[in-house]
């Protein structure tokens, strides 16, 4: 009997295995790359979104509570605002607070006196003092000794506050900025105030002091 | 003498399997940062959509703080017109435009309309009359924003708008 020769012996060389190989792992070395790539962005595409809307957030309160002044003053370094706020609502232990208490809850009319520069509004009773202010990576709002954080997150939220003090009127500039996750300029850290990376990011807002308006 | 494993390494791929695979990946890789571009540019359309919200509230809260007389000075609103609303990059190169009509007749009504660009004089037209009467006392303020976005291009507006009224306002 003759044995039959086996024919299907033939196989890939070392060389065309290296080769395939290789050429494989780059394919998959530069699609494991643009995944990782891709999630990376997209997670910085999803806490620009999430941070824009804490902007959006600052700057409302920040808005209101000037709007609603009878002052406002801001720091050298812009990064502390003190608005001092007319007591709008009459508490108990209040002068005006009435026969047991009767006017607790009430808003107080204000007298308004117009002058050559406005009008003069006062609500003849004490103040509140609320105070912004950026300690570390957290904003505080602090309204008569009472804190409330407005924005904690390692963004690097910065808001700045400008106070113009006008004649006849008053009013604020704000700008809130943060530092997105992807950043290509700047100083290395991404952390300075004139990083472009940062300024590209800058909400702007303004707010005239309601109670110095002019008529 | 004859070559041994004559024609065994002449198998291997057409030119077009070859140009079939590569235009295969390339489209693959294509439309994967394809996807990350235009998240990026959302990001943009994003920024670009707040800054007009911002653009048109400053711009009205400015109105807003107005002495009455100013307000309806055709010449102090083209002074103030000029400069765009605030400092945002947008506010330049959107197209601004402020009408201004009594409330509740509608009428007479002034357009102010406010080029892109950093140090612009707006148009103005008036419409059922030349100035408001002594009269007026109530306005309706209308404050728009028209610009095209980075984002694929297209035609993007914003707009607010508020009633003024003359006298102490508190």
């Amino acid at each position: 009997m003759k044995l039959r020769q086996n024919h299907n012996t033939a196989g890939f060389s070392m060389g065309e295995m290296v080769v395939v190989v290789g050429i494989t792992s780059a394919l998959f070395a530069a699609a494991f790359a643009s995944s990782i790539s891709l999630q990376q962005s997209l997670a910085g595409v999803d806490d620009f979104f999430s941070t824009h809307l804490q902007q959006i957030r600052i700057i409302d309160y920040l808005s209101r509570d000037v709007k609603r002044s009878y002052s406002v003053t801001t720091s050298v370094d812009k990064l502390t605002v003190t608005c001092t706020i007319p007591n709008y609502v009459i508490q108990a232990g209040d002068s005006d607070a009435g026969v047991g208490n009767a006017n607790v809850g009430k808003r107080r009319t204000p007298t308004i006196t117009p002058t050559a520069n406005g009008a003069v509004i006062d609500y003849g009773t004490g103040t509140s003092s609320v105070i912004y202010a950026l300690n570390n990576q957290t904003i505080t709002r602090t309204e008569n000794g009472v804190l409330t954080t407005i924005a904690a997150s390692t963004d690097s939220l910065v808001p700045e506050t400008i106070d113009t003090e006008l004649a006849n009127t008053e009013y604020t500039s704000s700008t809130v900025t943060f530092m997105p996750k992807f950043h290509g300029h700047g100083n290395g850290n991404g952390q300075g105030q004139t990083d472009p990376s940062r300024t590209g990011t800058t909400v702007f807002a303004k707010a005239y002091l309601r109670n110095k308006r002019r008529g | 003498m004859r070559m041994r494993f004559q024609g065994r390494y002449e198998d291997g791929f057409t030119l077009t399997e070859l140009m079939t695979s590569v235009v295969l990946l390339a489209g693959f890789f294509g439309s994967v940062f394809e996807l990350n571009t235009v998240c990026l540019r959302y990001v943009n359309a994003s920024k670009e959509n707040v800054a007009a919200i911002q653009g048109v509230q400053d711009r009205l809260e400015v109105l807003r703080s107005l002495a009455f007389t100013d307000l309806t000075s055709t010449s102090y609103m083209t002074t103030l017109l000029t400069t765009p609303s605030n400092s945002a990059a947008l506010a330049q190169r959107a197209v601004e435009t402020v009408k201004l009509s009594d409330y509740i007749a509608g009428s007479p009504s002034v357009t102010y309309t406010r080029a892109a660009g950093a140090n612009v004089t707006p148009t103005i037209s008036w419409s059922g009359g030349a100035s408001f009467p002594s009269t007026t006392t109530l306005l309706r303020v209308n404050v728009r924003y028209d610009w095209t976005t980075t984002f694929a291009g297209r035609s993007r507006s914003e707009q607010t708008e508020s009633l003024i009224s003359a006298g102490i306002k508190k």
